[in-house]
């Protein structure tokens, strides 16, 4: 190989090694050294992946072919077999899932902290404030610090509220959507504020069937739930909120809209999605007034029981599907339109497939028994 | 005339295992890639029994294909075994609602698999489809 491409190889994170048709090692990067000890003219030493290569070079399997070494090859979860365009040799690319799994239990440890140790002085702390004060009744001198303080508070609840997303449920998930359920239980939760507002919801399609949607319940709920309640907080007292579910095509489309805006009037020249951590920063540098982050709950980016429209844009599009922010109709409709793809995701489990196959294997002695049973029975009914 | 079966799965590997099993029996065997597919050729075919995938692309899924199914006068005879990946608990209790009348969860044995659609092809109450 040659020096570049070796530079090139032992870039990579994850381990790759060349072998021949027999196992024998002729390259080998870095990481794959730090995966196995890997000797150029010695056979890989792992059994499974040789009798995987055997398998792919008699034609009883099929390239890439995935082996699983979960509890093989140190810090190895899988290794790939592919055939290179050099004959009778072949790439094994060596996974380092063991990095990403690590990566995970972090942050769900962080979030584990955050909800537990954190949570419980952050709600007494939010609730402290607004039991503490009358927003009339601020000294002038204290009129900044208890600004400061009531927006710190609202950022430490999202952050525990983000915490407990992460501690409960997975981002990403495959459950089925039950959408028009989903609306209903996002209403429920806003209903204080549809009284209070005296806001009218008008609901559209609900009751229709429409194609299936798959995702993550919890974080596609809270998604949908930040884009009604900025909806019903910006819509203009006595007013409605108009909520539709259609299908277009290869979408299933939740329309929320209102004759108002969905943002304050004082942040209409900020970008949409400016992440909720980011909104004062935001503020600060443009000059905005800093009423526009303290203002009275319907006025106030900052307040509510959301995660921001920024966090809900990459819910969404972590589950393949899009948020849009239309321009206001010439009837002054705003209208916030979550799409989602229809359909469940295609899945090429290969590890479900190479068990499935397995447990095929086991049971093809006791099938042949079976058909050899059955045809015996039937030939003697004939003979009789 | 043998009876007729469907196999209704997205994943080729998968499907390909379900019919080689199946082989072992004496069926007539049909398969679709689909719930939109499977719906087609449950209507053409009348199969026996359908081995349905819950979930799958397209505009329906194993659930919507089982309670079309289960509401079309004509075709509600056919046993449905539902497929569902393990630890969807919810799948389960769905496709039993959404009328369903057995399921198997992937990895399933074949062996389990067979006794299934046997049972259900042996029945008294069965009526061809």
């Amino acid at each position: 190989m040659n020096p570049q491409m070796r530079a090139f190889f032992n870039t990579l994170k994850d381990g790759v090694a060349v072998v021949d048709g027999q196992g024998l090692v002729q390259f080998a990067n870095a990481a794959g050294g730090r995966f196995a000890s890997l000797a150029v003219g010695e056979p890989f030493p792992e059994s499974r992946v040789l009798n995987g290569l055997a398998d792919l070079v008699a034609g009883r399997a099929r390239a890439p072919l995935l082996i699983n070494l979960a509890d093989g090859v140190a810090g190895t979860r899988s290794a790939v077999l592919s055939p290179l365009p050099i004959p009778g040799h072949y790439a094994l690319t060596l996974n380092a899932g063991g990095e990403g799994e690590a990566f995970e239990t972090a942050i769900r440890n962080l979030f584990d902290f955050i909800d537990s140790e954190v949570g419980a002085p952050i709600d007494r702390f939010a609730r402290g404030l607004e039991e503490s004060f009358e927003e009339d009744s601020v000294p002038d001198s204290l009129a900044a610090l208890f600004e400061d303080a009531k927006a710190a508070a609202v950022l430490l609840k999202r952050t525990k509220m983000l915490a407990e997303l992460f501690r409960t449920t997975t981002l990403i998930d495959r459950e089925r959507l039950p959408l028009a359920e989903m609306v209903r239980d996002v209403l429920d939760a806003e209903g204080k504020l549809i009284g209070d507002r005296d806001i009218q919801v008008h609901l559209d399609g609900l009751d229709e069937e429409l194609p299936p949607v798959y995702g993550s319940r919890a974080w596609l709920t809270r998604a949908l739930r930040e884009i009604v309640d900025n909806a019903l907080r910006q819509a203009p007292p006595k007013s409605f909120v108009g909520l539709a579910l259609q299908c277009t095509g290869a979408h299933v489309i939740v329309k929320v809209s209102n004759h108002g805006h969905f943002r304050p009037a004082a942040l209409a020249s900020l970008p949409v999605f400016v992440p909720f951590h980011r909104i004062a920063q935001y503020v600060k540098e443009r000059k905005m007034p800093r009423k526009a982050l303290t203002g009275r709950p319907a006025e106030t980016p900052a307040g509510g029981p959301g995660l921001g429209l920024a966090l809900c844009q990459r819910i969404v599009a972590l589950h393949g599907g899009r948020l849009q922010l239309p321009e206001e109709d010439t009837d002054g409709l705003v209208e916030v339109r979550l799409e989602l793809a229809t359909g469940a995701p295609a899945v090429d489990d290969e590890a479900l497939n190479i068990e499935q196959a397995k447990r095929y294997a086991q049971d093809m002695a006791a099938l042949m028994h079976r058909m050899r049973a059955a045809r015996g029975a039937a030939q003697r009914a004939t003979g009789a | 005339m043998r009876n007729r079966i469907l196999i209704v799965e997205d994943q080729p590997d998968i499907r390909k295992l379900i019919w080689m099993t199946l082989e072992f029996g004496d069926y007539e065997l049909h398969e679709a890639e689909n719930g939109d597919d499977g719906w087609r050729k449950a209507q053409a075919f009348r199969p026996h029994v359908m081995l349905l995938d819950v979930m799958m692309p397209g505009s329906m899924d194993g659930l919507q294909v089982c309670a079309k199914i289960k509401s079309d006068p004509a075709l509600r005879d056919i046993r449905i075994i539902m497929l569902t990946a393990r630890g969807q608990k919810t799948d389960i209790e769905a496709g039993m609602a959404a009328g369903a009348d057995a399921y198997l969860i992937k990895p399933f044995s074949p062996l389990e698999l067979m006794d299934r659609v046997e049972q259900f092809l042996s029945a008294p109450d069965r009526r061809a489809a």
